[in-house]
């Protein structure tokens, strides 16, 4: 490991560049969710059989499949770690992970919300759910093990196979309303969606909720590797300091 | 035929708000953690070295593992 | 949502360990192991009861009405999910009271009402029926047990499952003012 304690750090123009391209996410993220607002609660049409409690499909939907994107990157991050060792593969794997936690609560959530006043049960133990439980229970474990390992280097291998593996479980909650028979319905948007399961004017609400979601979900990503590289870098000064 | 739909504002509502917290809430707790490890890095740089990076550990490092 | 950190245990000089990785094994390696079992534990405990409360013994979330009908090993009184579409005009509920008495027949995915030549089963449900009861396009999803006596499925909660597709009011019904009145109570 470099000793970056003590010694003044090279700096680097792209470092500015990705401090400056956080805070320009951060920005841009801030003026499409206005704009996004304006589109779910004004210009989307009123659902003709779930009336406007449909509008939470316009958050409910980009944070699920931000969620996916989040354990992919860390499933992706983790290879990266397990061939590399690199730090900068483990922060992202650790930051996607912790921001794919996020998104996913509140995918349940907003899912819990929306299942009360449609389907009559705030839960129900059906496949779509069930699996999603399971997704988080999966990078909750992830978390948790980077806390508990012995070593932090044992965490971060250790992680990395629960986040590769766990992430079998993605295509499985997208594909389990086709498999099984479910309360949820089945996919609108994706590979096995239905061309006509939008209107076109809902269609082009979501893909527009999405790239604000994405935005955001950029922001948090880069906003939490920053902290884990500060985190990282006080450790290993006190790491030094102590040694020394 | 189709009857009207029910319009259940408050669940709405409430399933925006929760979302809108808890990423302030991340945001804010994530931002608000970062300057204070950052401080606390640099009461330890203090003595000895002269603490001339000033956004250590602010965005990459010098060479992609 | 800490990052994994270097030791802060009380009562242990950390700088012995530090000189090299291999050192780092032994700091807080017994509490870790036994907290990563415990973690461990839980976890697997918890996905193998959900994997159980979602597919237990294998059957499916919900049988239809004709698979219920056709097997008469499911009347036995067990508890189980029957999904259907209400049968136009068998809803009946006396006045002051809170007992439901209605019919499901098959649910053909998309089409509104019930499936034609569907075979039908009677049901009865005491409480609040949900907002979306009523609508044709609604797929009812009854939970309970068949009482083989009265022949009829005694439901403990209803659940609905709306279309995969959606619509706005205006293009299905321009005339339609959203939560203007919520209807109760039949078409």
């Amino acid at each position: 490991m470099a000793a970056i304690a003590g010694q003044p750090t090279r700096k680097t123009p792209w470092r500015a560049a990705i401090r400056d391209a956080r805070l320009w996410l951060l920005l841009l993220a801030a003026v499409l969710t206005l704009v996004d607002g304006y589109l779910i609660f004004v210009v989307a049409p009123t659902d003709a059989v779930l009336g406007h409690i449909q509008r939470i499909f316009y958050i409910h939907v980009p944070i699920s499949i931000l969620s996916f994107l989040g354990f992919l990157l860390c499933a992706i991050a983790g290879i990266g770690y397990l061939i590399r060792r690199g730090e900068s593969w483990d922060r992202l794997a650790h930051a996607s992970a912790e921001v794919g936690v996020v998104f996913v609560t509140l995918a349940l959530i907003t899912g819990v919300i929306w299942a009360r006043p449609v389907w009559g049960v705030w839960w129900t133990w059906e496949p779509r759910l069930t699996t999603t439980l399971i997704l988080w229970f999966i990078y909750v474990a992830y978390l948790m093990i980077r806390q508990y390992a012995p070593t932090p280097q044992q965490g971060r291998v250790w992680s990395a196979v629960v986040g590769i593996i766990g992430f079998v479980d993605v295509p499985i909650v997208y594909y389990s309303v086709q498999w099984w028979r479910s309360i949820h319905p089945v996919q609108v948007i994706g590979p096995e969606a239905a061309d006509d399961a939008l209107e076109p004017i809902m269609a082009r609400i979501l893909i527009f909720s999405l790239v604000a979601t994405l935005a955001l979900f950029g922001y948090l990503l880069l906003e939490r590797m920053a902290l884990r590289k500060t985190e990282d870098t006080l450790a290993q000064l006190r790491r030094d300091a102590n040694s020394d | 035929m189709t009857a009207i739909p029910p319009d259940n504002l408050p669940f709405l509502f409430a399933a925006f708000a929760v979302v809108w917290v808890v990423f302030f809430i991340y945001a804010g707790y994530m931002s608000w953690r970062r300057r204070s490890v950052q401080q606390e890095l640099e009461e330890l740089r203090e003595p000895g070295t002269p603490a001339n990076e000033s956004t250590a550990g602010d965005g990459g490092e010098d060479a992609p593992a | 949502m800490q990052s994994e950190n270097y030791t802060d245990q009380p009562g242990e000089t950390i700088a012995p360990y530090l000189e090299a990785d291999a050192g780092e094994e032994r700091s807080g390696w017994r509490s870790h192991r036994v907290r990563l079992g415990i973690l461990a534990g839980v976890i697997a405990l918890a996905v193998a009861y959900m994997a159980y409360a979602a597919f237990p013994g294998n059957t499916l979330y919900f049988v239809t009405v004709s698979e219920f009908v056709d097997d008469t090993r499911l009347h036995d009184g067990q508890t189980l999910r029957v999904a259907g579409a209400l049968s136009p005009d068998s809803f009946r509920r006396e006045d002051g009271s809170a007992v439901s008495r209605f019919a499901l027949g098959d649910k053909e995915p998309d089409v509104p009402g019930i499936a034609a030549g569907s075979p039908e089963m009677a049901a009865s449900y005491v409480g609040v029926l949900p907002d979306l009861f009523f609508n044709p396009h609604s797929e009812i999803i009854l939970e309970g047990s068949y009482d083989g006596q009265n022949e009829v499925f005694v439901t403990d909660n209803i659940l609905v499952k709306c279309p995969s597709k959606y619509q706005s009011l205006q293009a299905e019904n321009p005339d339609v003012v959203p939560g203007a009145a919520v209807p109760q109570g039949g078409y």
